[in-house]
């Protein structure tokens, strides 16, 4: 009985170690820049959402 | 058998900790150093008049930090129409951009743009080249203004490279210490503190002006000048500003009319440009910068090359 359970218990603590380790990234280069291009599409979306002549116009006159 | 089972649940509560790698640098941003362009706008097809694309474009230069290790890319996002395209193998020069598009990894064309300012508008004229045809491209540069902790970031970065002009600042902050000894590395931080506290503060703003003259790659420097020097045009700064962000177009186009105008005020500003430079440069190999320039500037010499720079708005003097 303690032998089996301690066999279930092994092999729950190698699912459950295996689910939380990170699998590294295929490059941490190709990351890197997905992070990058991630930030400059975000800051691209936000700086021309209803971008329009008149929102030019009034930032510059302000 | 008891304590296998203890060493086992001991085991179970800590491994998920290591295994997490180090918390920092998984919680650790990627910080945006430069916008190069943001902006919207059409391509068209100049053998198909129906051909036409609506461009979305953002070129940055981003500093990532992975795994401890901090990397600085220069890189960006393509959309004609629905299709996104990575911008990479970027070359940012005066006024001018040059890159490669990818579709996932395999490089599919290219862009190539110059801006020119028209009725305080930036506008990238250039090509497109992608999918066996070429495009002319218009994309209007979007506003994007400086954020105050960005304006704290560059004015510290600034004092730091240029102590003596940050006077006006450091005497802002109101500490004698570092009135006295206005390169403490504490002091800048300070000065970084009440600029991101007073972003409007006048002298702030003018060492963000003073970064941004000899940072127009940067969308958030031109934006800035754009404003400034509207009401201030005759600034030896704003005249750099205006020639520097058409310099490749106006090469291309001299007889432009935005460049007629723009080769007048080449002739008064041409030693102060090139003294800037020439300093720039002194700077980033005396600070022994790793990443080299992302800018394909050319830097000429002389004898005019130690001309001063009239700072006299920035100091307060």
């Amino acid at each position: 009985m303690m032998k089996e359970l301690l066999l279930l218990t092994l092999l729950l603590s190698l699912i459950f170690v295996s689910g939380c380790v990170q699998q590294p990234a295929t490059t941490g280069e190709a990351t890197a820049e997905k992070q990058a291009m991630d930030v400059v599409e975000q800051e691209m979306n936000e700086a021309i959402e209803n971008m329009t002549m008149e929102d030019i116009e009034n930032a510059i006159i302000e | 058998m008891k304590n296998l089972f203890a060493v086992l649940a001991v085991l179970l509560l800590v491994m998920p900790v290591f295994a997490q790698g180090p918390v920092g640098n998984a919680a650790a941003k990627p910080v945006i150093q430069k916008l190069a362009i943001l902006g919207k706008g059409i391509a068209t097809n100049p053998s198909d008049l129906m051909d036409f694309k609506i461009i979305k474009i953002g070129i940055g230069e981003v500093k990532v930090s992975l795994l401890g290790e901090e990397t600085e890319l220069v890189v960006g996002v393509l959309y004609l129409d629905s299709d996104k395209y990575k911008v990479k193998d970027v070359v940012l020069g005066n006024g001018s951009i040059e890159a490669n598009l990818y579709s996932g990894e395999e490089k599919v064309g290219s862009i190539n743009a110059e801006s020119v300012e028209k009725e305080d508008t930036e506008v990238w004229v250039g090509t497109i080249d992608v999918g066996g045809a070429t495009y002319n491209a218009y994309v209007l540069g979007a506003v994007r203004k400086a954020r105050p902790l960005e304006i704290a970031q560059k004015v510290r970065s600034f004092c730091e490279e240029n102590p003596t002009k940050c006077k006006a600042v450091v005497k802002a902050i109101g500490n004698r210490y570092c009135e006295k000894n206005p390169t403490d590395p504490s002091c800048r931080e300070k000065v970084k503190s009440f600029c991101l506290n007073h972003p409007d503060d006048h002298r702030c703003k003018e060492i963000f002006k003073e970064y941004c003259v000899d940072n127009l790659d940067d969308a958030r420097c031109r934006y800035a000048l754009r404003v400034y020097c509207k009401n201030h045009p005759n600034e030896d700064r704003c005249k750099i500003f205006l020639v520097q962000t058409t310099e490749k177009y106006c090469l291309q186009h001299p007889k432009s009319p935005a460049c007629v105008k723009v080769a007048k005020v080449r002739k008064l500003v041409k030693e102060k440009i090139r003294a800037r430079r020439l300093g720039r440069l002194g700077r980033v190999r005396s600070s022994q910068v790793v990443n080299p320039p992302t800018t394909n500037e050319t830097v000429e010499t002389g004898p005019e090359a130690n001309t001063e720079i009239n700072t006299t708005n920035v100091t307060g003097e």
